[in-house]
């Protein structure tokens, strides 16, 4: 009789047994690795919508001012210390980056041929003074024979600048040496310019003008720090939306790091863009850089205090993409963070963060890296095409 | 009736569950494949359009070097020279005043007018790593030792005679930047060759020649274009889209003590950065020009699908003669305290001006620019 014993029976199904679960276990597994890559997909595919919304917003500026929404250009306007606008250019204003400017002002005159824009590698004259600024400072009419002919030009640039484009557009015009030179004043102080300083002039009034001089702002610029006097920067300028180096100790040897566009005859400093509403990190209210040669909006900082100022303003500079998601609910959740950021170092760094979180595995991934794209000059001009609104910016 | 299953139909439910499990494999590792595949593409994308803005620091530095040096053997003085505003490239040894300011007589591309650097024409380039650049050196090893009687060992922070280095040869205190190496390496003050030139006559011309074979796997992925503007193309008439500022114009006091209109501005260009094969030619035209036909198979249509799937990107940058400057430790005196705890060496270093001037601002354009 042909038949199976019992035996044969148990033995079939132990190895029936052995080899489904052999496949159950390798079907689970690569499930598994399906899932696995499935997930690794999907945060892949978030990354990539965050690297181009990144590289997009390098070159584009819409988290600064946006050509198509008007609620967005905010930062074409002056303030005043209300945050009321007011005319570009006023003086103790509070100018923003996309103000308008008159280009045919032959103070705005950044024309290449102009020999004034140029860098000059003299060391300042003065005998006392043992910080070689260059002939910059010459320009900053510092003991200057002619403080109303060409060694003004810088400072009536900067003074335009700085009360049209705010601080981070001031920095981001300029030519490396130049912001030393005009702190470091003018050979005649303006009486009554600002009520708030004392009316000096370089010559005849100062005790010892070899030690104690004025700044551009009127203010004395010699500062008993690390035991010798040192030339600070106006410590409302100073204030500004500013970031000292945790070795402030050292600041005081700050280099510049005169590669092409990168240094500024900083002083440990860094400034950032603000972001317009809408686009600012961790829902933080965009913090403008308010301030004017004479005050500061909202920044009750103690004397040297900048390394603390910078992690409370740092939130509201981040310009935070607001419509990246790509995915329905469930997908990794992406935020992509857009810096501007100019200092001692670097003039217009631009640094981009991409988180990934993935709700699925817990897992989250950060990204950081510095795009190279447009500058403040090149998103002006990007403003000012026709098919972006043809806005009236540099005319 | 018999319950037992005939031989035929045991082996035809095993055939249908091996064919079922088969196919359950198939399935799911093609779809492993495709999300693979699909990543990749992905993944590659990201990559061309990284390495098509690197070329755009690649173009960068193209045009603040060529503003100083690679047209001869003269150096040359800016984009628009800085003697007289003259359009250039124009020889240091050369009077820019010959010609006309906007096509002055002695500017490196005076002797063929519509040809690179000339204002409207523009140059191509692929990019590739070389085996080994010209003059390849080797930085030589530190060495810690103290190496002789009253010189400090070249770690030493307290070595001030480094403090002093400058560029420029000013009257005073200064010291070149060899010199700043030099001070540095005292085993070895100047950096080995990696050919060796003092071996033979064909040892130095491969020094100096460098190996121009591309590494493997660094030729064919990117290229860079440098237009160079005209006058009209930045004059503010809105041809093209984004001429909306006059970067012309201007005054100054030449050199006879002249009042006169600036010559115009020659120092704007189109950049145009691509990632892909195309070697940066911009139509088949072109490659036939450079009777580089071979690059391309013979084949126009295989260039045409090399173009399909490049990322190509358009900026625009204006050349500044502005040069930067020193920095305090750059330019000052020996420093008066000697135990300072950072690097004087790094201070010199950083604290270098650019000698081929800056680039003023960068600008990416959103469509294709008529010219590039």
């Amino acid at each position: 009789m042909r038949a199976f014993t019992l035996v044969e029976l148990l033995v079939a199904l132990a190895l029936g047994m052995i080899v489904a679960f052999a496949a159950f276990a390798a079907f689970r597994v690569a499930g598994k690795c399906m899932v696995t890559a499935h997930n690794f997909s999907r945060e892949n595919r978030v990354i990539a919508q965050g690297y181009f919304s990144t590289m997009n917003e390098a070159d584009f500026w819409f988290a600064e001012d946006d050509p198509y929404d008007p609620s967005g250009q905010i930062q074409r306007r002056s303030y005043d210390s209300a945050g009321n606008p007011v005319p570009v250019g006023t003086d103790y204003s509070y100018g923003q980056p996309f103000a308008e400017v008159d280009l045919t002002d032959e103070f705005w005159n950044f024309n290449v041929a102009d020999q004034r824009t140029w860098s000059r590698q003299g060391e300042y004259k003065t005998t006392s003074f043992y910080w070689a600024v260059g002939s910059y400072a010459q320009l900053g009419c510092i003991d200057h024979p002619d403080p109303t002919g060409e060694c003004a030009w810088m400072h009536v640039v900067q003074d335009r600048l700085y009360a049209s484009l705010g601080w981070s557009g001031y920095i981001d015009y300029l030519p490396s040496p130049w912001t030393l030179g005009y702190y470091l004043g003018r050979q005649t102080y303006t009486p009554g310019a600002n009520p708030a300083v004392p009316l000096r002039t370089w010559a005849g009034v100062d005790p010892d003008p070899l030690l104690q001089t004025y700044n551009s702002f009127g203010e004395l610029i010699t500062n008993e720090q690390f035991g010798r006097p040192m030339y600070a920067f106006p410590e409302d300028f100073f204030r500004t939306a500013m970031n000292a180096y945790p070795h402030f100790q050292t600041s005081y040897h700050a280099p510049e790091k005169a590669l092409g566009r990168s240094g500024v005859h900083l002083f440990d400093i860094t400034t950032a863009f603000a972001p317009r509403p809408g686009w600012t990190a961790d829902g933080a209210p965009a913090q403008y850089v308010r301030a004017s040669k004479g005050t500061i909006v909202g920044r009750d900082i103690p004397r040297f205090g900048m390394v603390g100022e910078w992690p409370a303003l740092a939130s509201g500079m981040t310009a935070s993409l607001p419509h990246v998601s790509v995915g329905p609910a469930g997908w990794p959740e992406l935020t992509v963070r857009v810096l501007r950021t100019s200092d001692v170092q670097v003039t217009g760094r631009t640094k981009a963060t991409i988180v990934v979180t993935n709700p699925t595995s817990g897992s989250t991934h950060k990204i950081s890296f510095l795009p190279i794209g447009s500058t403040l000059r090149g998103a002006r001009q990007q403003r000012q095409w026709t098919h972006w609104g043809a806005a009236l910016m540099d005319y | 009736m018999s319950t037992a299953c005939s031989p035929a139909a045991r082996r035809g439910a095993l055939l249908i569950i091996v064919t079922g499990l088969a196919t359950l494999l198939l399935a799911l590792s093609l779809a492993f494949l495709a999300t693979m595949r699909s990543d990749g593409d992905r993944t590659r994308e990201i990559v061309r359009d990284t390495q098509a803005r690197i070329m755009l620091n690649a173009a960068i530095s193209y045009v603040l070097e060529t503003s100083r040096i690679g047209w001869g053997d003269s150096e040359t003085q800016g984009w628009n020279d800085i003697r007289n505003h003259a359009v250039g490239p124009i020889p240091l040894n050369r009077n820019p005043e010959a010609g006309s300011l906007t096509q002055p007589s002695n500017a490196v591309w005076a002797a063929s007018p519509s040809s690179w650097p000339a204002p409207g024409t523009a140059m191509r380039t692929a990019m590739a790593v070389w085996t080994r650049p010209p003059v390849a050196v080797r930085a030589g090893s530190r060495n810690p030792i103290r190496i002789g009687p009253g010189l400090p060992i070249q770690d030493d922070v307290d070595e001030t005679r480094i403090l002093l280095a400058g560029l420029h040869g000013d009257v005073g205190s200064y010291r070149s930047v060899s010199e700043v190496w030099r001070a540095g390496s005292y085993d070895r003050p100047d950096p080995e060759a990696v050919v060796d030139p003092r071996i033979s006559a064909a040892a130095a011309a491969q020094f100096v020649a460098g190996d121009q074979r591309p590494r493997a796997g660094t030729a064919g992925r990117s290229w860079f274009r440098v237009y160079r503007e005209t006058a009209a193309d930045h004059n503010g008439d809105r041809d093209p889209y984004y001429d909306v500022i006059n970067l012309n114009g201007g005054r100054g006091i030449d050199a006879n003590g002249a009042d006169r209109p600036y010559p115009p501005n020659a120092s704007v260009f189109v950049v145009t950065c691509g990632a892909g094969a195309t070697l940066g030619f911009r139509r088949w035209t072109e490659v036939v020009a450079a009777g580089a036909q071979q690059s391309f198979l013979n084949q126009q249509t295989y260039f045409d699908q090399l173009r399909g799937t490049e990322i190509i990107l358009w900026y625009r940058i204006e050349w500044s003669p502005q040069a930067g400057d020193y920095g305090p430790m750059g330019r000052r005196k020996a420093y008066p305290r000697p135990n300072h705890s950072y690097f004087p060496i790094w201070n010199q270093i950083s604290a270098m001006p650019s000698q081929a001037g800056s680039i003023l601002w960068t600008q990416r354009l959103d469509r294709e620019p008529p010219a590039w």
